[in-house]
């Protein structure tokens, strides 16, 4: 039986290998995700911002580079490899700057180009079989956090109180861990986040009151870690009756992401999967009304393969995509709803089974 | 064997007052341990759409020997499945392998509102005879009294988390003159297991405390689901008609009621 030291071995040295190949003695990368499958510590949560990681082809060791503050937590993670750490206080941030400089032998900068984040996405991107399972679990997380959110909803909650029941849910079942698609600058989208670091994120409220609008949409969407590997879910309440519009413009991006899933294979390439979800949407909702982001791939984190028209990535096996459909304002907060499927080899299979992709209705 | 005390539900079903409850077990854990709840003498199962289990309960549904009529299976509806109540239901029958639903709840209250559309089509359910009874888990009393305004049907079960420190008298005694049976989930997981009142009632009595919180819901006429995956505890939760607490028993363990 592997153990994680062995597993995070095994995932370096694709990499190292994706590196070599690529003629490249180094990569470095201050993306959280990219961190945690380089060195198997979640940065998320850290004190100290600007954590980074640092792996060499020659051998595939990583380094990981974190602020003094957040030794414990390093120490409590069980870290397997070199860790650096820049020092408190006055000197931090020139601490901070000496040490990446130090891990990659140079400029951490020509380390950490978008080349080299390109080849720890394409190292990063085909699951095995420990990695599948974790996002399984990450999904399962995903439905229980669902479920938290909609049977304890009530008009009268605080928004900070919804987060809590998830929270809960998910620490009673051996979760606890979020991840964000705002920690990569393709993952934003029109549709605000609030909270920004949390399991569930309430989508589209504008200026945060805190409080529930019953009047309006409430998007939400999970996004859970399960042994470091990330899973993501959503989906729109209503708490009064939708308008007809609303309700047929929530079919159509339903539809859509339906369509979205059904479009992905091996072989497949992503601006076919994105001519799909267009083509089920129809002209229920226009496409430049919806928000840009509808699909990209999941690991430790989001990926770097995007769901676009332009889009030319050919999926594989092993691969795992979050596809979703969201309009801002629309019905007050917008309507959203996200689901994740694994590629298989015949086709794929959606991980999320309880969360609806259309409007629940809650009252 | 022992026969498990059963009430009499307002549309003409016997419930059970001591189930199996199967929430978190999924898959073959859950089939085993209702094929082993089945066979140390629990006549009424506890599951709902939201456990994602039904299909393990049906799986054991299937392959025991007690006959399907003896069995009381009990399942709900999540609250979003508002406006889906029908294919919701399908699908439990379906995954049950049954032809109806002994009792048939509303999980949660939709959006914290009593649920009335559900309610109806739960009605309808019950006329058309897919489900013998029909209730309501985790309502408060007003929420009641609503769909009975709304319907003229007042649940017939009233489910909800409910252990020592849960007990209120008037909550009982409200549902119990309007006809409406109290049952418990959870009744271990949220009591305060090593309270010495109920460990003294238990060693006077030789048996676990887990027991005496089971006893002390049949007395009271609540119906209560305790679940456990190990043979020996399923077995013993079921296994407390060989005792009796007295007045002064009861009362104790009343007084341990934490609500204000």
């Amino acid at each position: 039986m592997p153990t994680d030291i062995d597993k995070l071995r095994a995932r370096q040295a694709r990499v190292a290998a994706r590196l070599s190949s690529a003629g490249r003695t180094v990569a470095a990368t201050r993306d959280p995700g990219t961190i945690a499958y380089l060195t198997g510590v979640d940065v998320r949560g850290f004190a100290g911002r600007g954590a980074a990681a640092v792996i060499r082809a020659e051998d595939g060791l990583s380094i990981l580079i974190v602020s003094e503050a957040d030794r414990p937590l390093v120490e409590a993670a069980g870290a397997a490899g070199e860790v650096r750490y820049w020092a408190l206080g006055r000197e931090a941030a020139a601490s901070r700057e000496r040490e990446l400089d130090a891990a990659v032998s140079g400029p951490f900068s020509a380390a950490a180009d978008a080349e080299a984040q390109r080849l720890l996405d394409l190292a990063m991107r085909s699951k095995d079989d420990d990695e599948i399972a974790r996002v399984r679990a990450a999904a399962d997380l995903a439905d229980i956090g669902y479920t938290a959110v909609v049977d304890r909803m009530t008009p009268d909650l605080r928004v900070l109180e919804i987060v809590r029941n998830v929270d809960r849910s998910l620490l009673a079942a051996g979760g606890g861990g979020w991840w964000s698609p705002l920690e990569r600058p393709e993952g934003a989208g029109l549709l605000s986040h609030y909270p920004i670091e949390s399991i569930v994120v309430l989508l589209g409220r504008g200026v945060e009151t805190g409080v529930l609008d019953p009047a309006a949409t409430l998007p939400f969407v999970l996004h859970p870690l399960s042994g470091g590997y990330a899973a993501a879910a959503g989906t729109t309440v209503v708490l009064s009756p939708p308008s007809a519009h609303v309700r047929s413009c929530a079919e159509a991006l339903g539809a859509a992401v339906q369509a979205g899933v059904g479009a992905l294979a091996p072989g497949a390439s992503t601006a076919a999967v994105h001519a799909a979800f267009a083509s089920a949407l129809g002209d229920a909702v226009p496409l430049d009304e919806l928000d840009p982001v509808i699909g990209y791939d999941l690991g430790t984190g989001m990926g770097g393969m995007l769901i676009d028209a332009a889009g030319r990535d050919v999926l594989e096996p092993g691969q795992v995509v979050t596809i979703r459909a969201a309009v801002p304002h629309l019905g007050g907060s917008g309507v959203a709803f996200q689901t994740t499927a694994l590629v298989t080899e015949a086709g794929a299979e959606v991980l999320t089974q309880v969360v609806p992709m259309r409007l629940v209705e809650l009252y | 064997m022992n026969h498990v005390p059963t009430v009499s539900l307002t549309a003409g079903a016997e419930m059970p007052l001591v189930g199996f409850g199967t929430h978190p077990l999924r898959g073959d854990d859950a089939r085993d341990a209702v094929l082993t709840a089945l066979e140390v003498g629990y006549r009424s199962i506890d599951t709902a759409t939201r456990y994602r289990n039904q299909d393990g309960v049906g799986a054991a549904l299937a392959a025991t020997p007690v006959p399907r009529e003896e069995i009381f299976v009990t399942t709900k509806l999540p609250p979003d499945a508002v406006g889906h109540e029908r294919p919701t239901l399908e699908d439990s029958l379906a995954q049950l392998g049954v032809d109806h639903i002994d009792l048939w709840l509303m999980h949660w209250p939709p959006g914290g509102s009593a649920g009335v559309r559900s309610w109806r089509e739960m009605i309808r359910a019950r006329e058309e005879g897919l489900v013998r009874a029909i209730g309501v888990s985790n309502f408060r009393l007003a929420l009641l009294d609503r769909l009975e305004h709304e319907t003229g049907q007042r649940p017939e079960v009233v489910q909800l988390q409910w252990s020592p420190v849960h007990f209120s008298p008037r909550f009982l005694e409200v549902n119990r003159q309007r006809g409406t049976v109290v049952g418990a989930h959870s009744p271990f997981r949220s009591a305060r297991l090593d309270d010495p009142v109920l460990v003294r009632i238990a060693a006077d009595h030789a048996v676990t405390v887990n027991q005496v919180i089971v006893r002390w819901n049949v007395q009271h006429g609540v119906a209560v689901v305790p679940k456990s995956a190990r043979r020996e505890r399923i077995a013993t939760n079921l296994d407390v008609l060989g005792f009796q607490l007295d007045d002064a028993e009861m009362a104790a363990i009343d007084g341990l009621s934490e609500l204000e």
